[in-house]
């Protein structure tokens, strides 16, 4: 991946296996902001729409659920139209809309892709891939011991969805960082 | 001349207006081993308009004490704050100040 600032736009050159993943964020985003908190995973509901705050303000059940449901109606909001636009950029690059190609194929169907992302828009998208990353180590169990694991050899000892999972956070904060880093310019 | 006051507010209500003004609601954000130092100063410097140097010392005291008292409001804006933060994704307590 690659991020640059041409003016008010950050613009990110993915490859190939780069835009399946963060296509994939992007789905999984778009169909969890659309889901009250109690319609969630347990865990992923956990991770985004956590009580703890609530209970140690003294919220009654029904001051929470509000409290809860005002949390998801900003998140959908403010999130879900641009995550849907972000998504359909990603698609376009595709050779038939939607990419069906193996994330190994050793010849890319497209060229490098770009993302283009308007930066009074940053705050959004990296808030976002945050949530996914948070509702990945909270499903897969993913704490200090696995995110310290850098070497091959430490993360061949996961199982290969938890791999996976840490891997995910992992492409997703370089992302953030570079985002934060370009727009702090 | 005849001046009109404002009848004086009875007791309870009294309390009740001074609950909501006073500034006594700790703000405090708990340490998490998913969440980038980076990003947690930029959710610093965005919901509680603090320089790059406090966002900084607060991440620090919740990377290195596992929580750090970011703001003392009225409770009002204590909610704010806990409803902004916890949009962000970090994870984000209030309580009442001792």
């Amino acid at each position: 991946m690659r991020l640059k600032r041409e003016n008010d736009t950050l613009v990110f050159t993915l490859s190939l296996p780069e835009r399946r993943i963060l296509a994939h964020v992007l789905r999984e985003l778009i169909a969890k902001y659309q889901l009250k908190p109690h319609e969630l995973d347990a865990r992923t509901a956990a991770a985004w729409y956590s009580r703890r705050g609530c209970d140690t303000a003294g919220m009654s059940a029904e001051e929470t659920k509000e409290w809860l449901e005002h949390l998801h109606a900003f998140k959908k909001g403010t999130c879900l139209l641009r995550l849907e636009e972000w998504k359909a950029q990603l698609d376009s690059g595709s050779v038939n809309g939607n990419d069906n190609s193996t994330i190994l194929c050793p010849i890319p169907l497209t060229d490098p892709h770009s993302l283009r992302i308007p930066t009074d828009h940053a705050t959004v998208f990296v808030t976002a891939i945050n949530d996914y990353r948070l509702a990945a180590a909270a499903r897969h169990d993913i704490g200090q011991v696995e995110m310290d694991a850098h070497s091959p050899w430490q993360l061949a000892r996961l199982p290969p969805l938890r791999q996976q999972a840490v891997l995910e956070i992992h492409f997703l904060a370089w992302i953030i960082e570079e985002s934060l880093r370009v727009t702090e310019k | 001349m005849n001046i009109e006051t404002l009848p004086e507010l009875d007791e309870k209500t009294g309390e009740k207006v001074k609950e909501a003004f006073e500034k006594n609601w700790n703000v405090i954000v708990l340490n998490d081993p998913i969440n980038l130092m980076s990003y947690v100063i930029f959710v610093f410097m965005r919901v509680l308009a603090f320089n790059k140097e406090k966002a900084t010392k607060h991440m620090l005291e919740v990377h290195q004490q596992g929580k750090s008292l970011v703001a003392t409001e009225t409770r009002e804006r204590a909610e704010l704050y806990h409803q902004q933060i916890q949009a962000h994704g970090l994870s984000v307590t209030i309580e009442q100040s001792s």
